[in-house]
């Protein structure tokens, strides 16, 4: 019997559909069924392997006694998998045998053959691993990797150049960040703070040599001094922020006087930066005047300034934070309410005045914190 | 030949390309989403979320919870949301003037105490009478207003919240302890975003411990497991694959995060719809738009928040109502978008998809069953090529909904056990036959809603998700 060409087409597409729907299917349960088995293998080895690697960093096995069962399983990418989590919150000489048994083992040098291999996730995931091993010798590879325009190569990339601590590659790593990828300045130092408290130091020589105060001698304060000097097509107080963060957030406390310095001189932006740093460092330079900051036109600038009022405690500047409570900013009138009320009995006494004494946006600010700090 | 005849021919050539536009409008997005599903999960395994969650450096977040009359999941919900990993957040609970002991419950479980907060009003908003804060939790804030509906509620949060992201939780929904974190992640790694959201999942007889889920189960209830496919469907392939190609039209009101700046810009949520989720995701593309601002919207599949679905026949039947009347208005307020290029992707692709396979779906899809039967009836219709026809569309039907559940197979595999994975196979099957042609019956009426301005929201049996758990223990 000849069939009609269209329901010929159509039985046609019915056999490609229910074979597909079938392989599917397939699929599906072959996954499954692997996965369980590879867990279940997992979980066996695991089991030897914990007994393996304590008894390794405790001295009962020797480098090469542990290496060889680690070796003897073959899969690096569950070896990983099982150190990972000891390796983040291993450090000092712990972290150090537990890396030497990686080297040992055969895992650091699978990673760096898997940082040129075809797939985007083997390449990302040993960009993040040698990272995460702190392997400064794969710093070049990571590089190229960093200066890629895939995007999930930069992040791979700048997050294991981060991890290795290596801060030659700093410089670079925050350039790439801010130019090249659509990062938030949050982000950017999220990752450029793995770099460590290392990077404070290149930081605070590159600010220094720019208040005129010191110079920068290496290459990478030289290269945050060209951030610093607008050699790139990221505004100057971009990197200003951005660096002034990263100091606050290891509370670098040699970089005061710098910043102090800094603040002088200073557009708003950087200001705010300066003034968050004090804040995170928990002190501000010897001697420095709040007083023009909390008058300062930036909304900003003010709420900051009025929260590390605290650390000088000047009480010349009082009446100005007492301004601060009718300011049009809630911030501002919200940080300043909170700083008197930090201030002794002087400045609860005059919250509480400013309950009964006027109306509006002082009163309602004052009444606010003064039962938050009944809460508390 | 007769009038009939001729009518018939046109319909069904139309109806065969309507088909044909459909489902391959469907295999290029599940073509699409395996690959945007493959990058985001790179992406993921790539990021180091312990290290994000120690940083000083991400931005604060109010998670704002609308409730009206939720006595019985308000608890529960708000310890989820306070167990969640975020480095700094408050949580803003807004009583939507609850006619039950949604506010006592509050008072009593946290120890709430009037509050002097201000606020700036930078959205309308109806009145709100009282704000509250917890004696336990200094970052549970609870405003009590004059009921508005979800919209005015949400608005009310908005204008309450101080930080610069807010993250919109419904109140009988639990989310993945690291769903912030994950979510919070494509706003920092991307200065364009202005809104995300995740996949919605439902936790209807999950086993849910401390406000999360620890096992996802499936229910016994047939309607559910209806609608844990139909889910997989439309997030692991639809929503992950417009979101490949920048053309999301829908952040799921369950769960979404916003730049608080983009939709104070946008007015904030509107009143007068029920679909107020699509429609603040469509107005705030024109508002970037015309202020010139370059932004993104993303979807992201991992973080997940688990709601409870209607159980019920009538339940699922008001939801679907009302979801259609929704998507009716948001695309009917934001209708220059259509075929706009101005908008891109959203504009040229999945506004036109929405508007003709989506909302005008039902129409066609249950005129061709009236239809086919008349041509039957009439002896217009060859049977051989109508069964094929049928036979082609139901396969159709039952291998995109395989594609999903393989896709979570491949990437989730939320479900622990195959035999669940299976059951939902079945189920893949089963829609087909019969609740498919409820689904568009249900959708149709939803469009006459609109039509004829039908304006009620509804009600959704909920239970709390501890005394459920109860009960399935029991059982």
């Amino acid at each position: 019997m000849i069939m009609d060409p269209y329901l010929y087409i159509l039985v046609q597409i019915i056999f490609v559909i229910a074979g597909l729907t079938i392989l599917f299917l397939l699929a599906i349960v072959l996954l499954r069924l692997f996965h369980s088995l590879g867990e279940k293998r997992y979980r066996q080895m695991t089991e030897d392997w914990e007994d393996v690697f304590f008894g390794y960093l405790q001295g009962e096995l020797t480098l090469e006694e542990a290496a060889a069962v680690f070796k003897k399983a073959n899969s690096y990418p569950w070896m990983w998998r099982f150190l990972a989590p000891y390796i983040r919150s291993l450090d000092g000489d712990d972290f150090d045998q537990a890396k030497l048994l990686c080297r040992q083992a055969g895992l650091i040098d699978y990673y760096k053959k898997r940082l040129h291999h075809r797939s985007v996730t083997q390449k990302a995931l040993a960009a993040r691993t040698l990272g995460s091993l702190r392997c400064r010798e794969s710093t070049s590879d990571l590089l190229a990797m960093l200066h890629s325009k895939n995007p999930i190569f930069i992040l791979a990339a700048a997050q294991g150049l981060a991890a290795s601590g290596d801060t030659s590659a700093f410089a670079q790593t925050t350039r790439t960040l801010l130019n090249h990828t659509f990062f938030t300045f949050e982000g950017a130092a999220e990752i450029l703070s793995r770099f460590g408290v290392e990077s404070c130091k290149a930081i605070t020589a590159a600010l220094e040599a720019k208040t005129g105060s010191g110079t920068a001698e290496n290459p990478v304060e030289k290269s945050l001094l060209d951030h610093l000097h607008g050699k790139d097509s990221i505004e100057p107080y971009v990197y200003y922020s951005l660096y002034i963060d990263l100091l606050g957030n290891f509370r670098y406390r040699e970089a005061l006087p710098a910043l102090g310095k800094l603040a002088r001189f200073a557009d708003q932006e950087t200001m705010v930066h300066i003034l968050k740093a004090f804040l995170r460092i928990g002190e501000m330079p010897p001697g420095f005047d709040i007083k023009p900051f909390l008058k300062h036109d930036y909304w900003v600038v003010r709420s900051f300034a009025a929260q590390v009022w605290k650390y000088s405690r000047d009480q010349e500047a009082l009446p100005l934070l007492e301004n601060l409570l009718s300011d049009p900013y809630w911030w501002v009138r919200y940080h300043a309410a909170r700083a008197l009320s930090e201030a002794g009995q002087n400045g609860k006494t005059l919250l509480k005045r400013k309950t009964t004494e006027s109306a509006g946006a002082a009163a309602d600010i004052s009444r606010y914190i003064l039962e938050l700090n009944e809460v508390n | 030949m007769s009038g009939w005849a001729v009518f018939f021919i046109f319909y069904s050539v139309f109806i065969i390309l309507y088909f044909i536009g459909l489902n391959g409008s469907y295999l290029l997005l599940v073509l699409l989403s395996f690959f945007g599903l493959r990058r985001s999960r790179i992406t993921q395994k790539v990021s180091d979320r312990v290290q994000t969650f120690r940083s000083s450096f991400y931005k604060p977040l109010t998670i704002i919870i609308p409730a009206f009359n939720e006595e019985t999941t308000i608890v529960d919900t708000i310890y989820s949301v306070l167990a969640l990993q975020y480095p700094e957040f408050e949580i803003v609970i807004v009583n939507d003037g609850s006619r039950d002991n949604t506010l006592a419950v509050m008072k009593k479980q946290f120890k709430l105490r009037q509050s002097a907060r201000s606020y700036n009003l930078d959205i309308p908003c109806g009145t709100i009478h009282n704000i509250y804060i917890s004696a336990d939790y200094p970052n549970l804030v609870i405003v009590d207003k004059d009921n508005g509906g979800k919209s005015d509620a949400l608005n009310a949060g908005i204008n309450v919240s101080q930080f610069p992201l807010f993250c919109n939780i419904d109140s009988d929904s639990v989310v993945d302890s690291a769903a912030l974190l994950k979510v919070i992640d494509l706003f920092v790694k991307d200065r364009r975003v202005v809104a995300a959201g995740g996949t919605i999942r439902a936790a209807n007889h999950c086993r849910i411990e401390d406000g999360h889920v620890v096992e996802a189960r499936l229910s016994p209830r047939f309607w559910v497991r209806f609608q844990i496919v139909e889910y997989l469907r439309a997030f692991l392939f639809g929503r992950a694959g417009w979101s490949a190609i920048g053309g999301i039209l829908i952040l799921s009101g369950a769960f979404s995060v916003f730049r608080r700046k983009a939709v104070v810009d946008a007015g904030g949520y509107r009143p007068d719809t029920v679909g107020e989720d699509m429609e603040l995701t469509l107005r705030i593309q024109r508002v970037m738009k015309s202020l010139k601002r370059d932004y993104r919207i993303v979807f992201l599949p991992d973080p997940v928040c688990w709601t409870q679905v209607p159980e019920t026949y009538r339940g699922l039947r008001t939801q679907r109502r009302r979801w259609q009347r929704g998507l009716a208005e948001s695309l009917f307020y934001n209708f220059s978008m259509f075929l706009n290029p101005q908008y891109g992707a959203v504009g040229m692709i999945s506004f036109p998809f929405f508007f003709i396979f989506e909302l005008l779906g039902p129409v066609i899809e249950l005129s061709g069953y009236i239809v086919f039967l008349v041509a039957i009836y009439l002896g217009l219709l060859n049977p051989p090529f109508a069964i094929l026809f049928l036979v082609v569309a139901i396969l159709l039907g039952i291998m995109l909904s395989t594609s999903a559940i393989l896709m979570e197979e491949i990437h989730f595999r939320k479900y622990p056990r195959l035999r669940d994975v299976l059951i939902l196979f079945i189920f893949a099957i089963l829609e087909n036959f019969f609740y498919r042609q409820l689904h568009a019956w249900w959708r149709f009426q939803g469009l006459l809603d609109f039509l004829f301005r039908r304006r009620t929201w509804g009600t959704l049996d909920r239970y709390s998700f501890s005394e459920k758990n109860m009960e399935d223990a029991q059982s």
